[in-house]
C-alpha cells in the first residue's frame, strides 16, 4: 500500500498538479509536446522523482524541438535558418533575454546556467545541422557519433541537473545515449525510406552488397536483414555495455537509466521478427511499458 | 529490301564497331535462308449468328419481350440504389491533405499570446515577396509585429513560410474557400491573419503531424 501511495505522490501528482494550476504554463506546454512526439521518454520521464521532471521535460522539449526541423522543412536552408534561431536562442537563454518561445522560458527556468549546459544544448543543435547536409551515413561509427551527438547531450544535461557528478554514470549514459539513438536509427528506416533517403551506414550496406533502392522499396531478404542486424547489434552491446556498469551507477540515478527498457523492449521485437525493420509490429506502440517501468520502480531488475 | 535498308543502317552508324564483316554478314545470311510461305488463311472474324430454327425462335422471344430494354432498365434501377459518385459541394466537402497549403494563418498559444516573435524568416524566404514585416519591441522587452501583411494575390502557395518559421506560428491552413469579390480583400492584415488563426485553430493543431519521434 505504501509502495502504491508513493507512486500516487511521484508520478501522478506532478502532472496533474501542473495541468490544473496552471493549464497554459510554458511548463505544461513542454509537457504536450514531450507526451505528443516522444511517448516512451514521456512516459519514462513521469516515473523520474519529481523535483528531476521539471529539468528533463524542458530538455526533451528542446531536443523534439530541434529534432522535428529535418522533417518539417523541404529545404536544408531553410533547416539551417530554424537551426540558427535555437543556437541564438541558447545564446539568449544563457545572457538572461530569453526568445519568447515557450521551451527556450521553461529551459531558461530550470536548467543551470553553466558552460557544460550551453556546450551540451549547442552540441543537440550542431548535430542536428550536421545531419541536414549529410544524405547518408558513411560508416557505421559516423552513425554511432550522431547517434552519441543527438541522445547523450539529454542524459549528460539531467545529470547536472540532479548535481551528481560521477564518472561511472557519465560513463553509462554515454552509452545509453549511443544505444537510444542507434535504436532510433534503425526504427527510423521505414520513415525515411518513404521519403527515398536510407540511413542504414553505406560501409554495413557494401559489405552485403545491399542497393539502396532495395531498402527504399522495402526489402525484407537475407541481406537486408543483415544490414539491420549489424546495427541492431552494435546498439545491443551499447545495451550490454550500460547494464554491467547499472551496479556502479549512483543508486539516486537508477530511474534516469529507465530509458534502456524500451530499447531493450524494441530490439527484442526487432529480433522476435528476425530484423525486418518493415515489419508492421514493429510499428506498434508497446501497450505495456508503462506496467513493465513500474515494475521497476518497485524493485524489477533493469 | 529489307536487307538493304538494315544494311543502309548499319552503315550509317559509321565508326561504331558495329560494322565488321561478321556482322554483315549475317545480316546477308539471316535474308536468305527464307521460311516456307503460309499455304493457308485464317479466318480471325467471329462467327455470325446461328441461323438454325432454335436460334432464331430464340432471337424473335428476346425481341418481342424487349429483353434489351428490360435490360437497361434494371442497370438503371440498380444505380439508383448505390452510392452517389458526386458530392453535394457547398454542403459536403471532399478529403483534404492533412499537408494541404490553403489560406493563411498566425497562430497563438495556447495561453492565448500570440507565436510571431518578428524573427522576419518567412519574408526573407518568401520567393514571392508577399509577406511584408514591421517589428518593434513591447513594454515588456518581448519582440512583436506592428504589421504583418500578405498580399494574397501574390502568393505563390509554395509554403516556405511554415517551413522556415522556427515558432510554428505562420502556417498554411486548410481553408480554401476565401475567394473575394475585390482586390483588397486579398491584402490580408494581421489582425485578419490572428482572427484566421483562431478559427482554424483545432483543424491546424490536428493536421501537424503528432507521431512519434524516433530519427
Amino acid at each position: 500500500m505504501k509502495i502504491l501511495r508513493r507512486f500516487y505522490v511521484s508520478t501522478q501528482s506532478f502532472v496533474r498538479k501542473t495541468s490544473s494550476s496552471s493549464e497554459k504554463s510554458p511548463q505544461q506546454y513542454c509537457i504536450n509536446l514531450v507526451r505528443n512526439h516522444d511517448y516512451e521518454n514521456y512516459l519514462c520521464t513521469v516515473f523520474l522523482r519529481r523535483k528531476d521532471q521539471a529539468c528533463a521535460f524542458a530538455i526533451r522539449a528542446f531536443n523534439i524541438e530541434v529534432a522535428r526541423i529535418e522533417g518539417q522543412v523541404s529545404q536544408a536552408a531553410i533547416g539551417q535558418m530554424r537551426l540558427k534561431f535555437w543556437e541564438e536562442s541558447i545564446d539568449k537563454i544563457f545572457n538572461d533575454k530569453p526568445p519568447h518561445h515557450p521551451v527556450a522560458q521553461e529551459i531558461y527556468r530550470v536548467v543551470d546556467k553553466n558552460a557544460l549546459a550551453k556546450k551540451h544544448l549547442r552540441q543537440l543543435v550542431s548535430a542536428r545541422a550536421e545531419k541536414l547536409t549529410l544524405s547518408t551515413f558513411p560508416s557505421i561509427d559516423q552513425m554511432e557519433k550522431y547517434a552519441e551527438n543527438t541522445c547523450s547531450p539529454i542524459f549528460y544535461l539531467l545529470l547536472a541537473s540532479c548535481g551528481i557528478e560521477n564518472i561511472n554514470a557519465d560513463h553509462a549514459f554515454s552509452h545509453l545515449g549511443k544505444a537510444q539513438g542507434l535504436t532510433n536509427l534503425i526504427r527510423s528506416v521505414p520513415h525515411y525510406a518513404q521519403k527515398r533517403v536510407v540511413v542504414l551506414p553505406q560501409d554495413v550496406l557494401a559489405k552485403y552488397k545491399v542497393s539502396h533502392e532495395s531498402i527504399i522499396r522495402g526489402g525484407c531478404e537475407k541481406p537486408q536483414r543483415d544490414v539491420v542486424f549489424e546495427v541492431a547489434s552494435r546498439a545491443h552491446s551499447h545495451v550490454d555495455k550500460v547494464l554491467s556498469l547499472v551496479d556502479k551507477v549512483p543508486r539516486s540515478l537508477y530511474r534516469h537509466l529507465f530509458p534502456i527498457v524500451p530499447l531493450k523492449g524494441y530490439l527484442e521485437r526487432l529480433r522476435l521478427v528476425d530484423f525486418d525493420v518493415f515489419h508492421p509490429s514493429l510499428q506498434l506502440r508497446d501497450t505495456k511499458l508503462a506496467l513493465k517501468l513500474f515494475w521497476r520502480t518497485v524493485g524489477g531488475k533493469l | 529490301m529489307a536487307t538493304a535498308a538494315k544494311l543502309f543502317s548499319v552503315v550509317r552508324a559509321g565508326t561504331s564497331p558495329a560494322l565488321r564483316p561478321a556482322v554483315v554478314a549475317r545480316l546477308l545470311s539471316s535474308s536468305t535462308s527464307q521460311r516456307a510461305p503460309q499455304q493457308e488463311y485464317k479466318n480471325i472474324t467471329k462467327p455470325g449468328p446461328k441461323t438454325d430454327w432454335p436460334n432464331l425462335l430464340d432471337d424473335a422471344i428476346s425481341t418481342l419481350a424487349l429483353r434489351e430494354i428490360l435490360v437497361g432498365f434494371g442497370l438503371t434501377l440498380g444505380v439508383m440504389f448505390r452510392e452517389p459518385a458526386t458530392i453535394n459541394y457547398p454542403f459536403e466537402k471532399g478529403p483534404l491533405s492533412p499537408r494541404f497549403r490553403g489560406e493563411h494563418a498566425l497562430r497563438r498559444y495556447p495561453s492565448g499570446e500570440e507565436r510571431c516573435i518578428a524573427c522576419k524568416l518567412c519574408e526573407a524566404i518568401c520567393p514571392a515577396q508577399a509577406i511584408t514585416i514591421e517589428a518593434e519591441e513591447r513594454a515588456d522587452g518581448s519582440r512583436r509585429t506592428t504589421r504583418y501583411d500578405i498580399d494574397m494575390t501574390k502568393c505563390i502557395y509554395c509554403g516556405f513560410c511554415q517551413e522556415a518559421c522556427p515558432v510554428d506560428a505562420i502556417v498554411e491552413g486548410p481553408n480554401f474557400e476565401f475567394s473575394t469579390e475585390t482586390h483588397e480583400e486579398l491584402l490580408y492584415n494581421k489582425e485578419k491573419l490572428l482572427d484566421n488563426g483562431d478559427r482554424w485553430e483545432p483543424e491546424i493543431a490536428s493536421n501537424i503531424h503528432a507521431d512519434h519521434l524516433y530519427r
